[in-house]
């Protein structure tokens, strides 16, 4: 760590290499895509350190991450994925309450596989409240939304998760 | 020995077969072997071959479509390649354009003579294959044998080749499923390659260190020529029937940027990752900050005999286990 | 009771909706969640969104930590690449880089100075070894045998 404050950039890939790792994984579904966006991550942070002003590190890694994932998937032309609807009408899960009130069990695939069905928008949204823990006031100011806007991706995010691991 | 003259081949082609079979080569592969080879660059021929090789439990198999004459052959599967007079060799992959791999002006040493070190039988009387007569040819090494070769009876052409392991099953075919000598409709032509893949020769004076090209390996294994494509130096060898590659590259080895499916081998104490491709083995390992693969169309025992016999990389350090080996040698010595 | 959190769907009737996802995430304010608590009582569909929401969050929420592949950062730190490979790049692609390209990658990192070359981790392409080595030893020898099986593309599976 130099003495400034400022990370080096070697330091935030020692340090928080599993971390952004994570979120890319869990932002692109699959090992490679995952490298790729830590790598072009890590370049835009050797760029931008000179210009980081010490706060949340993490939270500035993972406005990066997901901006350079939503560029990217933006720019490049959509696989025929199997895609959920943007809007869904009511959402209520496909079984009885009981078994949800159970606290049903999901492996980490079928979740990845889940959180991979849906939109972009609504996956961003989701990962960075859930997986990296970011505030709707956070997240508001990574994507530039409004933290309303937030608050409906994230909702339905998780409602159309649940509807696809019922 | 009936010579068909008015079969594809000509008569120049057909004398030399005859003297091919009936008195042992120069030194180089075995008779058998050189008839095959004079057959496959004269012949007009064009058929469908099969390929079949073991992976791990499995058997792999592809057909290529093979088609000769005019002095070029042409084999074409997922990849295109040709052979052109003169050593022309190219390349193209499924939907590229065509590489040149190697060059004419690329010098190799003649092969030893392969009869040092193999023993291979009279050509007998086989059975027949994609529907033509053959001669067959065993190669023995060691008493063992490792290859059944299906020579077509009146061109000499290789029809089957068959490498056997230990226990006598089969690990590497070629064979032709159907073949038309004669009438090809269009011999192949040379392409004009877009791009020049050939290596530069490089003088054993001028090696760069820490490489390693010793003249001989074990096992008959005789240096045929170094080359030097970009950053990875290829030293080929040869026994006079099998050839093996060795290329080297500076760096580290990954284990996570290797495929999967490596069987684990050990060379020179370090560990090594063997994989089958269809024209035999590849072996990879690292040593002394080079990268070595190791490509041959020899028996996997071979291969590893062979470069087992490599000399120790300079300045490599010892594994742990080996510190602790020497350690406990030093401690013995006063001893004994 | 109508209430001022985002409208549900149903007609006629309001329902908390992503309030819910609100109250879950500790996002609103004292009061707010106090009337959004009284709404639950009364609601069961608010109810059975609540746990089905909530259910997605803490699946979410407990998904592990994941490790990239083994030696990804040694390989960052010590190569500094200067060029990312974009993504959408078909993965078999990206890595088959042939012979020259990993040549010339390694080339550029030692210019830089950065790292000895022998530190640099080297990923032999075998593919196109396979190919050198068949091409160059079916020079002098039997085609068939050396230079057909060069027709099948080398493939190992990862």
């Amino acid at each position: 760590m130099s003495g400034s404050g400022i990370p080096t950039w070697e330091d935030v890939a020692r340090d928080h290499g599993r971390f952004l790792y994570t979120v890319a994984y869990r932002l692109t579904g699959n090992s490679d895509d995952a490298q790729d966006l830590v790598q072009e991550v890590l370049l835009k942070v050797r760029k931008g350190l000179e210009t980081y002003q010490p706060g949340s590190l993490e939270g500035w890694l993972s406005r990066i991450t997901t901006n350079t994932f939503l560029d990217e998937t933006r720019r490049r032309r959509r696989r025929p994925v199997d895609r959920l609807p943007a809007d869904p009408d009511r959402v209520l899960p496909a079984g009885p309450a009981a078994d949800v009130a159970l606290g049903a069990e999901a492996l980490p695939d079928d979740v990845q596989q889940a959180l991979g069905r849906l939109p972009e928008e609504y996956r961003v949204a989701v990962v960075l409240c859930d997986v990296v823990g970011l505030s709707y006031q956070e997240i508001g100011d990574s994507l530039d939304v409004p933290v309303g806007t937030v608050r409906s991706r994230i909702h339905r995010g998780r409602a159309l998760l649940r509807k696809v691991l019922a | 020995m009936r010579v068909r003259a008015a079969q594809a081949s000509g008569t120049v082609a057909a004398v030399a077969l005859v003297a091919g079979l009936a008195a042992p080569a120069s030194a180089g592969a075995p008779a058998p072997l050189e008839a095959a080879r004079q057959a496959a660059e004269q012949t007009v021929f064009e058929g469908v071959l099969t390929v079949r090789w073991r992976d791990g439990d499995a058997t792999r198999s592809e057909r290529l479509q093979v088609e000769a004459g005019g002095g070029s052959l042409m084999v074409r599967g997922a990849n295109l390649v040709m052979a052109g007079p003169e050593q022309q060799r190219l390349l193209a992959h499924g939907g590229g354009g065509w590489e040149q791999m190697w060059l004419p002006s690329l010098a190799a040493r003649a092969r030893p003579d392969g009869n040092a070190k193999y023993r291979t039988t009279t050509p007998a009387d086989g059975p027949a294959v994609a529907g033509r007569p053959t001669k067959v040819v065993e190669v023995h090494t060691g008493g063992a044998l490792l290859e059944r070769i299906y020579l077509d009876r009146e061109t000499h052409l290789l029809l089957e080749r068959d490498q056997y392991d230990r226990q006598g099953a089969i690990v590497r075919q070629l064979a032709f499923e159907s073949l038309t000598i004669g009438g090809v409709a269009k011999p192949p032509t040379q392409p004009r390659p877009a791009a020049d893949h050939s290596p530069k020769q490089v003088s054993p004076e001028r090696l760069p260190s820490p490489a390693a090209a010793p003249e001989r390996l074990a096992d008959g294994y005789q240096r045929l020529g170094i080359y030097r494509n970009d950053s990875v130096l290829q030293v080929l060898y040869s026994d006079g029937v099998y050839d093996l590659s060795l290329f080297q590259q500076q760096g580290r080895l990954l284990r996570s940027d290797l495929p999967g499916k490596g069987e684990k081998v050990s060379v020179k104490g370090a560990t090594g990752w063997r994989y089958p491709w269809p024209g035999g083995q590849l072996v990879v390992w690292s040593d002394g900050g080079q990268v070595f693969t190791a490509v041959s169309d020899a028996p996997p025992e071979q291969v590893l005999t062979a470069i087992e016999s490599l000399p120790q990389a300079p300045g490599r350090e010892l594994s742990l286990l080996g510190k602790i080996r020497r350690a406990a040698q030093a401690l013995m010595e006063p001893l004994s | 009771m109508s209430t001022s959190f985002g409208r549900g769907r149903f007609a006629g009737r309001s329902h908390l909706g992503d309030a819910l996802s609100a109250l879950l995430d500790g996002e609103l304010s004292p009061g707010q969640q106090e009337t959004a608590r009284a709404h639950l009582v009364g609601c069961q569909e608010c109810t059975d969104e609540l746990s089905a929401v909530g259910q997605a969050r803490s699946w979410l929420r407990g998904l592990p930590q994941v490790d990239p592949p083994f030696g990804f950062y040694e390989r960052i730190l010590l190569d500094r690449p200067v060029v990312a490979a974009p993504l959408g790049v078909r993965p078999g692609l990206r890595r088959r880089a042939g012979i020259a390209a990993l040549a010339a990658a390694a080339a550029a990192v030692t210019v830089l100075g950065v790292g000895s070359p022998a530190a640099q981790p080297v990923n032999p392409s075998m593919p196109q070894l396979v190919e050198a080595h068949a091409t160059s030893a079916s020079v002098g020898a039997d085609l068939l045998s050396k230079l057909a099986p060069a027709g099948v593309p080398v493939s190992f599976s990862r």
